[in-house]
């Protein structure tokens, strides 16, 4: 059949085979970052040019000083003009009339040096107007004494300074009567985005900086100084300590009342409605008992997963096969020995995804947790380096969020088949199709036994 | 075929068969049970007035189409289900709740998922405080018996639908039961391995010295399977009939079509299915003008 051989896509409730699945699900990471990228990247922002370097031209309507923001189009004509003004004077060079100049016009040029003269700390912002230094450091730079490292001169501009402190040498102490070269005027590129917008190329500098930076950040004033991983570190301990404070109460109550009526009857009722309090709320209480420290940031995350957990648990239980305790009883089980060896054994992988589930939200409780008292970890980057919309620096701390949980979430799954051998294990997620290949080589056997040669009775699956 | 023959004509050797097991001291004694379920459409009658006893080593199958009271029945017998009233005596006992001395096997497979093969096996004997050391050799020769023994350190999800049961009747047995009680095992096998779990139960049954109390909606089956029949009707559930088996023993799947089995069939088909009639459809109703078009010569 023609159509056979070719795979569809839409289907109704089909999967698809593993070639299609691994592309869409590459996909479905690539277009966010697509998305994003072409959010940030495209044409749709504004281009200005900040001037870092100005000069003044009679071809010019308007005077622009440092720091002006330019369109494009004036950007242009600001530059041209000037190069023209630059290439009259070299022509009149040339023909052996040179442009007669004012000590006046030529100063008002050398001056043009003293923003990056600022910038690199060669002068004080004062010396706006102390021509002889500004004329020494004109001097310095052509000699290579002075070198431009924050806002590095252009080879075409260097060329000019190399050209003018020739002729302000030549003059001695006066100045020149010869109409000096104009610096070509400089600017930085900004692209005008919304400031929430990084885009992701930034992002992934700030992370990777963020990740293996070695010497503590600028942190708000008197707070600590961390780097972002002792920082990420702080999170994961808040995180774990309260989660697991959670679940070592959660599992024992859930186990109870999943499988015996009289302790969810009891229980269950309460902690429902406990769990319609959310658990931020609770914030200043947890403040007031265990101070400002580690004490109530455990504690809301214990808080915020407990009585979900609970519930979840003994949802999870109850949904144990009946007919799994019902055969146990056939056989002689008593009322412990059904808890101990059916329902125990019974619940624990469904039990595992519960965690697995809840574990995931408890990052939801982490970040609130986090600004509860003393800020710490990840969310006090996010706040405090929000507050001041420092977002290149906000969203590799989120993303470190999401990646940990995505991650952990998705080792957890793939351990999933050490740990129950007698499931059959969908192989769903990401990391166990990632790793597939290589745990049929380690994992046993998991292909259900189709023929029995031995058995007189074998029967076909 | 031979039209004379009735179901109850039974050959001499069969006659002799069901004397000496009528003989035997009853295992299992069911008296005026009564089951009425309360439900929100107003109560159930799922059980009415039920009296059967069935004796030692006898292989007895209850017949009845779904939702006349069979698993009711069953589960009244294993201790997980109370009765509305009347009484069941196992081997003089009166159940009270679920226990060593009955062995169940249900439809759906019951085998502990986190239990090998033969941890599944040895789990009844484990949780009489027996010896895991004598478990485990038992365990292995139990295996052996169903046919299993290459698979006891196999997880039940490895393991075809056949061998499950098998697994759970070796399960049952290994506790060592009075009675097996098996409520339609072999309901979701497909036929062929259907009846070789069929000939394998014979087997087993023939070596093992057990009370095998049968429930099932297939007649095949019974009438393969049982020495007697208790045939249930629906609604309310209660004894329609005994039914004697006639088919000589040892049976094998031959006799399906020999005149004792087809008689006792026929028989069984005409008090189980006796208002099937309604359902013949109205062709001249349906829209199928444009089949019959296609041309005379389909018959
Ligand atoms: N727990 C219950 N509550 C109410 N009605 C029930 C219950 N169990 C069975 N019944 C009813 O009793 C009747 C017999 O059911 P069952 O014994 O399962 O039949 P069978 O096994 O023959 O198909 C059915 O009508 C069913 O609806
Ligand atoms: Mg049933």
């Amino acid at each position: 059949m023609k159509t056979q051989t070719r795979s569809r896509w839409w289907v109704v409730r089909k999967e698809l085979d593993p070639s299609q699945s691994s592309i869409l699900m590459a996909l479905s990471f690539i277009l966010p970052l697509v998305i994003w990228s072409v959010a940030s990247y495209g044409p749709w922002w504004k281009v200005a040019h900040q001037v870092t370097v100005s000069a003044e031209s009679p071809r010019l309507q308007s005077i622009y000083s440092v720091g002006d923001r330019l369109a494009p189009s004036v950007w242009k004509e600001f530059s041209t003009a000037i190069k023209e003004d630059n290439e009259e004077i070299l022509a009149a060079r040339k023909s052996g009339q040179p442009q007669a100049s004012t000590a006046r016009q030529n100063k008002k040029i050398v001056r043009q040096i003293h923003p990056i003269a600022t910038v690199n700390g060669w002068l004080t912002r004062e010396q706006e107007l102390a021509d002889d230094s500004i004329r020494k450091t004109w001097i310095d730079l052509a000699e290579g004494k002075l070198k431009a490292t924050k806002e590095p001169l252009t080879v075409e501009n260097l060329g000019v300074v190399k050209a003018n402190a020739e002729m302000l040498t030549k003059a001695g102490t006066d100045w020149p009567t010869e109409a000096l070269l104009k610096l070509l005027p400089q600017s930085s590129e900004e692209v005008s985005r919304p400031v929430y917008l990084v885009p992701p190329g930034v992002v992934a500098v700030s992370f990777w900086q963020g990740i293996t930076a070695t010497k503590p950040d600028a942190g708000e004033a008197g707070a600590e100084r961390k780097t972002l991983l002792q920082r990420y570190a702080e999170s994961w301990r808040t995180i774990v300590l309260g989660f697991l404070l959670a679940i070592s109460v959660a599992i024992p109550l859930g186990l109870l009342c999943g499988t015996y009526d009289f302790a969810s009857k009891l229980a269950e009722p309460f902690v429902n409605f406990f769990s319609y309090m959310p658990a931020p709320a609770f914030g200043v209480v947890l403040m007031a008992i265990f101070g400002l420290d580690l004490g109530p940031k455990i504690m809301l995350v214990f808080l915020g997963t407990l009585p979900s957990a609970i519930l979840m648990i003994s949802k999870t239980t109850r949904s144990l096969d009946g007919s799994l305790l019902e055969a146990a009883q056939t056989l002689g089980a008593n009322q412990r020995q059904l808890l101990t060896t059916v329902v125990i054994p019974g619940v624990l992988p469904s039990l595992y995804k519960d965690l697995r589930l809840l574990f995931g939200t408890a990052w939801t409780w982490l970040v609130i947790a986090e600004l509860l008292g003393f800020k710490s970890g990840l969310a006090e980057i996010i706040d405090t380096h929000g507050r001041r919309f420092q977002f290149d620096i906000v969203y590799p701390a989120i993303l470190l969020i999401g990646l940990s949980g995505f991650f952990m979430d998705q080792i957890l799954a793939y351990l999933a088949r050490f740990f129950f051998p007698w499931m059959d294990q969908p192989k769903k997620g990401f990391l166990s199709r990632f790793f597939s290949g290589r745990a049929r080589i380690l994992g046993p056997a998991k292909q259900p036994v189709t023929s029995t040669p031995e058995a007189p009775t074998a029967s076909p699956s | 075929m031979i039209a004379s023959l009735s179901y109850k004509d039974q050959s001499p050797a069969v006659k002799a068969r069901f004397d000496k097991l009528k003989q035997r001291p009853p295992l299992l004694e069911i008296s005026s049970l009564f089951k009425i379920f309360d439900s929100k459409a107003g109560e159930i009658v799922a059980l009415k007035d039920i009296n059967l006893t069935v004796h030692r080593r006898e292989f007895m199958c209850v017949l009845g189409q779904s939702g006349c009271g069979k698993s009711t029945l069953i589960r009244i017998l294993a201790g997980l289900e109370t009765p509305s009233s009347g009484q069941v005596l196992v081997d003089g006992q009166p159940v009270t709740g679920p226990g060593r001395d009955r062995g169940m096997v249900f439809q759906s497979y019951t085998l502990f998922p986190w239990l090998t093969v033969k941890a599944n096996v040895m789990y009844g004997p484990r949780m009489a405080g027996k010896d895991d050391f004598t478990n485990e050799s038992e365990a292995r020769q139990w295996l052996a018996l169903v046919g299993l023994d290459k698979f006891e350190n196999s997880y039940p999800h490895q393991l075809s639908g056949g061998m499950k049961q098998r697994a759970a009747i070796a399960r049952a047995l290994a506790n060592e039961p009075r009675i097996l009680l098996m409520d339609e095992p072999f309901g979701a096998l497909d036929p062929q391995t259907r009846q070789q779990m069929q000939a394998y139960l014979l087997q087993i049954w023939k070596n093992v010295d057990i009370t095998v109390f049968f429930i099932t909606h297939d007649l095949d089956e019974a009438v393969f399977l049982s020495d007697r029949i208790l045939v249930l009707d629906p609604r309310p559930g209660r004894v329609r009939e005994i039914v004697e088996v006639p088919v000589p023993r040892p049976r094998s799947h031959d006799q399906l079509r020999e005149p004792e089995f087809l008689a006792t069939k026929a028989h069984l088909e005409t008090i189980i299915h006796p208002e099937d009639t309604h359902a013949a459809p109205v062709f001249d109703k349906l829209p199928i003008g444009r089949m019959t078009d296609v041309g005379d010569d389909v018959e």
